[in-house]
């Protein structure tokens, strides 16, 4: 104590010192304010390292939605929630999908939910444009890694650019980085499609000019990746040659051949060569982020019937919020050796597995059928959705405790089964049948189910159901197919249930503009007087 | 002593005798000892002796006619004949009339009636009458203008203080400066209660002024107690309180929510009811089955005891002063597992070196432990159907069975270590040398160290440690730094009698670090050493230091014109480092004036009027209450893993930093009346203010499209306006029996005036959210608001819901206004409510009875707005969670006021939850006894009061939670609720 004070008092006698020479000395120098721990932002856009670790900093900030445990999670799931293939049971995912949220602009679910997405894709579409502004100007740097920064980052541009385009529709583009100067330019128009597809086009030919098949790390944008959403984007001009040809590139290139069976598609770290890209996740690992609840919204409680405690071969920890409906479940049972619904892709059956409450006349392993999907009888079919009801393992984390609803799982957003579907629809729109089937017999075969031999939208449509449904991508694909309103209006949730909300009938609710997302009105707020909402929203 | 105002002159003695030239003996004392250094002086000779340290005097060569002068300064002169008596012992008086009271202003004191500012004195008696540790809540209720707003009430939480109303919307823009003993404090709670000699509180420019950059919130002084002449004094204060629990609702108990439940999954519209296995979980429905329902309240919290002890001791001779004192404080928090324990000392020391030298230091070393339970603590809406202990008492991990993964919050805390430690060191060394008796320079050096080191550990056992975690560990660190120095010289030059003049001159520089480090680590080999042991896993790991520097130079000067006219003006420049590079300085001038008019000659005659002044002030203060590096760009860390593999990235933060950041400025006008009247039988302040605040540090949203969520701003005009009044009346003062009654009243306007000047659509100017807090500024409106549809009560049977604003509610459902009619409620239809409180105030009742008193105090809030989160709670509504319980909507019953349950979350019951917050509390009922001064001094004592205290003992308010002042929830957790206190302490004097 007594040493620790004699160091103060000394320490006091320096200050003073100090403080007189200050005084003599300049005092600008004394009131700069200084970063003392925190990494500044002129060094992330002014050398090679500082613009690659921005780079990571973009895959990081694309992960944050599926973080996003607000709402229960629901956010990630949005998308999900208002396809024709779900079915809302409860929760607030199930308020998505029968349209009381994110359907007007007053509601509570588009000003948290449906704004977290016009937010989430802006801020990478800001920090892309500053990372692609910062290479381009950086003099002195390697040319092949300036190219591969501008490739990476332009992707992620893109991908966002093009998903708001699609959700919201009205959105303003730029690529130019904000600054404090220019922050309050706010937006007075949308951008024309024109200008949009522009961008995109430029965008994601560079990057597959300039990055390898086989990118550096799992996780990163490869060509693979940039060709498949190329040919999204040629889809939805409705440039066919396009398509077909990035489609073709991709399939043929070897890299990324379809796995041999459905279930290596969605086990263990998804680092396959069916894989286009994916997010990344790492359980207690610096970087590896936090976990996402979405297998606990998909997967039933199962736990709660008798005779079923949560466990790895159950689909782990559920609460059944929102899962396939009739139709989807029927489009799977098309085919009985359809192998997509033996706990690859979705599980149809939980089974028997605690022994001291086995209901009478069951055995272990034996399927849970305790309960009936009844078309009218609510306590019937409640019971059935929230225990019973087939769910999704696409997110499934088996390596966390089965009552753990935090998972790590990697989540997959492109891989090249979809490519095969992307190519099979281009193909056939170029009348090229026998290509388009073989695309599509491809997928088909994969899943253990027949081929077919002849070809139409709803064929490719309903492959694509069955394949890739819950990944996020079949909203898009409806609206763009201009069959979104139809799809809905004959499957979303199922009747049952649309009787049932106390709300009313989500079908009776539904317009076809809400093809387009509102934009939530505190962004409407901010942008220029003028800029236009979405049509139907008022 | 300045509360004696009524102090009566007593032992005045007169007898005559015959006896001559005899020795007199004595003792001094006034009410808290021997006196020394009284002079006592033979009347009309210069014969005399002074007291000695033990207040013992002799005198010889006394008749008995001759008449003895006692004398001291600050006291009232008594003389006493001395008859036949040869022991005379006097007990002094301090003089309440001549001695004008002295107040600490900034950089010195001033006699009371000199005073010329809005400063207001806190009687620091009925101050520390509540037992805590939480200073700011003492001052609740205890001067106009100082609204105290209840932070955490937990052991060792704080409460924040806000005077004449919020001035800014900046993050820290809101708390007033705190100055201990001249130097500022980060912490008020950093004082220890005991060891306060006085409390003021500026709240006008003018008095504020000379902080400049701190200051637009007020500034509270504090003196600590120092050494004093005479024998040394020693005193004890202890006390021991039990808290209990207090709250004004209810929860369902475990048949109500069964119901609630069955009523909320009816069908809407066969108004079937749904089969118990359809709406319970097979856990619940065995719990329904044998009834064992739980009361988490009850099991959860208990009853919790407060001690504290404090001893203090004063001493001092002509050249050196010397007051020391060390407190004990320890309070168990109603919530097992919580809790906070302090031990502080304190030095002040005052050595004059040489005549002209004199070095004074002050000495503050605090250890403080506190502990809290486990993080998410819910105990009020948790469901009564949970079985948290098996058949043997166990406790049982997953309490609403085995299909559920909600962990049983006992179990957790069972698994749960949260402990804080801080030590604070302070050091503070001033020498101030006197060139002249009208000249001196003073150094001030002040050198504050405090270290907080707070350690949680969750075991493998605990919902957070376990499955395969093994132990969670984050420990963190925070050293904060402050080092300030000042240069001050003050000079009174001496003119004439008329003419009285002051001149003051500072320059001061500080700086305060703040170095911050925290690491997050796992897998523990084992839980016995929680987290001091090793762990094989580091999760996280954060360092953040951070800076801020002031430069200051101000002077003031006060003159005064025949004690009638008073004027005193004050500058100060500021230079702080949080700002742009080229906005870092402010200048902050003010101006008052007084007017003593019971001195003019026409007023002298007039007997009612003691005192009447009339002051007016006009100033600026600048606040600088925002966090470094807003002016610069900021990259947060974002690592990344590629297939497992951590790498490093960053990416700027959604922070867009502001390059021409600056000051916050603040220009207030005051307008007071001081006045005494009728023999001081009234008292008190009348006071009107108008505060502007300009160029408001608003954290403002950007528009999404930028990419950015927020930039910090000078935008705008904010004003608070506002009336106070405190007053005090001492209607009886008689020997025995005293009564006085204080009032104090505050009515504060907050008003935004202008923000960026864009107008909308319809030629309004636009509305901004401050990201920050969240709050929604418009013009006209206040800055505390709620902005939400209107609340207009529950749909019924045969209402017009198709035409509603709601066409597809059923009835009840929660109505609320549509504003414009167009039949759908969105943001359009949201009406902004006030949430400050029309009015504050208090009464405080004093009343002595021969050797008992007795205080009451009562604290009255009318007006206030707060937004339930547990009304709002669309889970209670599901009867999925337990909550406030209300006669809740049936069919069959139709409520008018609450909605009723089901299935799915309401709308707009946020809306619904918007509820008046208004209560009057008798916060403080204390009553003392002091014993009498004969029956105790054979066994040492000077001074013995024994006293029982009751704080918040009674509560009238409508809104439903633990305390008027906060919502029963905090996120998903109860908010640690608020006590009623029983106190019973003792006071000593040696």
């Amino acid at each position: 104590m007594k040493n620790r004070n004699g160091h103060l008092t000394s320490k006091i006698l320096l200050v003073l010192f100090l403080s007189i020479a200050i005084f003599t000395s300049c005092e600008e120098d004394f009131l700069e304010d200084k970063l003392l721990s925190d990494t500044s932002v002129e060094f992330l856009y002014s050398s090679p390292e500082g613009l690659e670790s921005a780079v990571v900093g973009l895959y990081t900030l694309n992960r944050n939605i599926y973080q996003d445990l607000s709402l229960n999670g629901t956010i990630p799931l949005i998308p999900q929630a208002k396809s024709d293939l779900g079915v809302g049971i409860t929760g607030e995912a199930s308020l998505y999908s029968r349209l009381l949220w994110g359907a007007s602009l007053g509601d509570y679910g588009t000003a948290s939910g449906i704004n977290a997405f016009w937010n989430h894709f802006y801020k990478i579409v800001d920090r892309s444009n500053a990372i692609i502004q910062g290479a381009e100007n950086l003099e002195d740097i390697d040319e092949a890694r300036r190219n591969q920064i501008l490739s990476e980052a332009k992707c992620m541009r893109a991908n966002a650019f093009f998903t708001l385009y699609r959700l919201f529709n009205n959105i303003f583009i730029t690529t130019e980085p904000t600054t404090p100067e220019n922050a309050f330019d706010v937006p007075q128009d949308k951008s024309s499609e024109e200008e949009i597809f522009t961008l995109l086009r430029s965008d994601l030919d560079f990057a597959i000019e300039n990055l390898e098949y086989d990118p550096e790390q799992f996780g990163r944008w490869g060509q693979g990746a940039a060709r498949h959403l190329r040919a999204m984007v040629a889809l939805w001009e409705n440039d066919w040659e396009e398509a077909a040809a990035q489609a073709d590139a991709v399939i043929t290139s070897g890299n990324h051949n379809l796995t041999p069976t459905t279930q290596e598609v969605f086990a263990g770290d998804l680092n396959h060569s069916e894989t286009l890209f994916a997010i990344n996740f790492q359980r207690e690992t610096i970087g590896g982020g936090s976990p996402h609840i979405m297998n606990w919204n998909m997967v039933a409680s199962y736990a709660d019937a008798p005779g079923l405690i949560q466990s790895v071969e159950n689909g782990g920890a559920g609460a059944g919020f929102i899962s396939l409906n009739e139709y989807m479940i029927n489009l799977l049972n098309e085919d009985p050796n359809d192998s997509r619904k033996d706990n690859t892709y979705y599980i149809f059956e939980y089974v028997y597995n605690d022994e001291t409450a086995l209901p009478a006349g069951k055995e272990l392993g034996d399927p849970l059928d305790l309960y009936e999907n009844s078309p009218t009888d609510q306590n019937e079919f409640m019971l059935y959705y929230r225990r019973q009801n087939p769910g999704v393992l696409k997110f499934f984390d088996s390596t966390v405790e089965p009552t753990d609803r935090n998972h790590f799982k990697n989540i997959m957003i492109y891989r090249s089964a979809e490519t095969y579907l992307i190519g099979a629809e281009a193909h056939m729109m170029l009348n090229n049948t026998s290509k388009a089937l073989e695309y599509l017999n491809a997928v088909r075969t994969r899943a253990n189910t027949d081929p077919v031999e002849t070809i139409d939208l709803q064929a490719i449509l309903d492959e694509g159901a069955r394949e890739l449904a819950f990944e996020g991508q079949r909203w898009f694909t409806l609206k763009r197919t201009g069959k979104l309103y139809e799809f809905l209006l004959d499957h979303m949730n199922n009747d049952n249930m649309n009787e049932s909300y106390p709300e009313g009938n989500p079908k009776e609710i539904l317009r076809e503009y809400m093809k387009n997302w509102p934009i939530p009105q505190q962004q409407m707020d901010l942008l220029g007087p003028n800029y236009p909402q979405n049509e139907g929203y008022n | 002593m300045r509360y004696g105002i009524l102090k009566l002159m007593v032992f005045l003695t007169t007898f005559y005798g015959f006896s001559q030239n005899k020795t007199i003996t004595g003792t001094i004392s006034d009410e808290m000892g021997p006196m020394a250094g009284v002079n006592i002086i033979v009347k009309g000779t210069t014969a005399g002796a002074m007291t000695n340290f033990d207040g013992e005097y002799t005198l010889e060569n006394v008749s008995d006619s001759d008449t003895l002068v006692y004398s001291f300064i600050g006291y009232l002169t008594q003389e006493i004949s001395v008859g036949d008596q040869n022991v005379i012992d006097v007990t002094m008086q301090e003089d309440t009339q001549t001695l004008d009271e002295v107040v600490v202003v900034g950089y010195g004191t001033q006699r009371k009636s000199n005073v010329v500012g809005s400063v207001a004195s806190v009687e620091v008696d009925e101050a520390t009458n509540v037992p805590t540790t939480n200073v700011s809540e003492m001052l609740r209720g205890r001067a106009a203008g100082v609204q105290v707003n209840l932070g955490d009430a937990r052991p060792g939480g704080s409460s924040n203080i806000v005077i004449r109303g919020n001035v800014s919307v900046a993050p820290n823009g809101n708390s007033p400066l705190i100055i201990v003993d001249g130097l500022p404090f980060d912490n008020l709670n950093d004082v220890s209660p005991d060891d306060i000699a006085s409390i003021e509180i500026l709240k006008d420019a003018s008095s504020t002024a000379i902080y400049g950059s701190r200051a637009s919130n007020g500034v509270i002084l504090v003196s600590t107690k120092r050494g004093r002449s005479g024998k040394a004094v020693i005193d004890y204060h202890g006390y021991t309180t039990i808290q209990t629990l207090t709250k004004n609702f209810n929860q369902y108990d475990g048949q109500q929510f069964i119901d609630l439940r069955r009523e909320a999954n009816r069908n809407r519209f066969t108004g079937e009811y749904l089969n118990d296995e359809n709406i319970f979980s097979p856990a619940e429905l065995e719990t329904i089955e044998n009834r064992n329902f739980i009361d988490w309240e009850d099991l959860v919290l208990n009853d919790a005891v407060i001690q504290s002890h404090s001893l203090s001791f004063s001493t001092g001779s002509e050249n050196t002063k010397i007051f020391s004192s060390v407190n004990y404080f320890t309070q168990e928090g109603i919530i097992p597992n919580s809790g906070f324990e302090r031990g502080t000392f304190k030095l002040n020391i005052e050595q004059r070196l040489t005549d002209k030298l004199l070095l004074s230091g002050i000495i503050n070393y605090q250890n403080a432990n506190q502990s809290r339970e486990t993080g998410g603590l819910n105990f009020t809406t948790i469901t009564p159907l949970a079985r948290p202990f098996d058949e043997q008492g166990e406790l049982e991990k997953f309490y609403l069975g085995a299909s559920n993964t909600a962990v049983n919050p006992l179990w957790d805390q069972r698994e749960s270590t949260d402990e804080t430690k801080i030590n604070l060191t302070d050091l503070n060394l001033s020498l101030s040398y006197n060139f002249t008796p009208n000249l001196s320079y003073t150094l001030k050096t002040f050198m504050r160290n405090r270290n907080t080191d707070r350690g949680i550990y969750r075991t493998s056992l605990h919902s957070a440690g376990d499955e395969g975690i093994d132990g969670l560990a984050v420990l963190s660190n925070t050293l904060f730094k402050q080092v300030l120095v000042e240069n001050i010289v003050d000079y009174t030059p001496q003119i004439n009698d008329d003419h009285s003049l002051n001149l003051t001159a500072v320059q001061a520089f500080d700086e305060q670090d703040t170095e911050y480090t925290q690491l997050d680590k796992s897998g523990f080999t084992n839980d016995a050493l929680g987290f001091n042991g090793n762990a094989t896993t580091l999760l996280n790991n954060i360092r953040d230091v951070s800076q801020r520097k002031l430069l200051s130079f101000l002077g003031r000067v006060r003159y005064g014109y025949l004690d009638r006219y008073l004027m005193e003006a004050t500058a100060r420049t500021d230079g702080a480092s949080v700002f742009a590079k080229n906005n870092k300085w402010g200048f902050f001038p003010a101006v008052s004036v007084a007017w003593k008019m019971q001195n003019e000659p026409f007023m002298q005659n007039i007997e009612a009027i003691n005192e009447m002044k009339l002051r007016v002030s006009y100033g600026t203060t600048g606040n600088q209450g925002i966090n470094p590096l807003e002016s610069l760009g900021v990259a947060d860390d974002q690592p990344y893993v590629f297939g497992g593999q951590t790498v490093g990235g960053a990416t700027a933060s959604s922070r867009l930093p502001n390059p021409d950041l600056k000051w916050e400025t603040t220009t207030t006008l005051n307008a007071g009346l001081d006045f005494r009247l009728f023999n001081n039988l009234f008292e008190g302040t009348f006071e009107y203010y108008k505060g502007n605040t300009n160029d408001l540090l608003l954290d403002r949203s950007i528009a999404g499209t930028t990419g950015f969520n927020v930039i910090r701003f000078n935008v705008g005009e904010l004003e608070n306006q506002g009336i106070e009044a405190s007053l005090t009346s001492n209607i009886i003062r008689k020997d025995n029996l005293r009564w006085s009654l204080g009032l104090v009243f505050s009515k504060n306007r907050n008003k935004v005036i202008s923000l960026t000047g864009d107008l909308d659509e319809n030629g309004r100017e636009i509305d901004i959210t401050d990201i920050a807090s969240g709050r929604r500024l418009s013009v006209g409106q206040s800055i505390n608001n709620i902005w939400l549809p209107q609340y207009d009560g529950i749909y019924q049977e045969g209402d017009d819901i198709a035409s509603s604003g709601n066409p597809l509610a059923q009835p009840g459902d929660v109505r609320v206004v549509d504003q414009d009619g167009n039949g759908q409620i969105d943001d359009r239809d949201n009406v902004f409510t006030n949430t400050d409180p029309d009015w504050y105030g208090s009464i405080t009742n004093t009343i002595t009875y021969k050797n008992f008193d007795l205080f009451a105090d009562i604290y009255i809030l009318q007006g206030a707005t707060l937004l339930n989160p547990v009304l709002a709670n669309g889970e209670l509504w599901k009867g999925a969670i337990n909550g406030i319980r209300t006669k809740y909507y049936t069919p069959e019953f139709p409520s008018t006021q609450y909605p009723r349950p089901k299935p799915d979350t309401h709308l707009h019951l946020f809306s619904f939850a918007v509820r008046d917050a208004s209560y009057i509390r008798l916060r403080t009922l204390s009553l003392g006894y002091n014993i009498p001064q004969n029956s105790i001094s054979k066994i040492g004592f000077q001074r013995a009061k024994v006293y029982l205290t009751g704080t918040n003992l009674f509560t009238s308010t409508d809104f439903r939670s633990y305390s008027p002042e906060q919502s029963p929830q905090n996120g998903s957790e109860t908010t640690f609720p608020e006590t009623r206190n029983i106190t019973l302490g003792v006071k000593l004097g040696f």
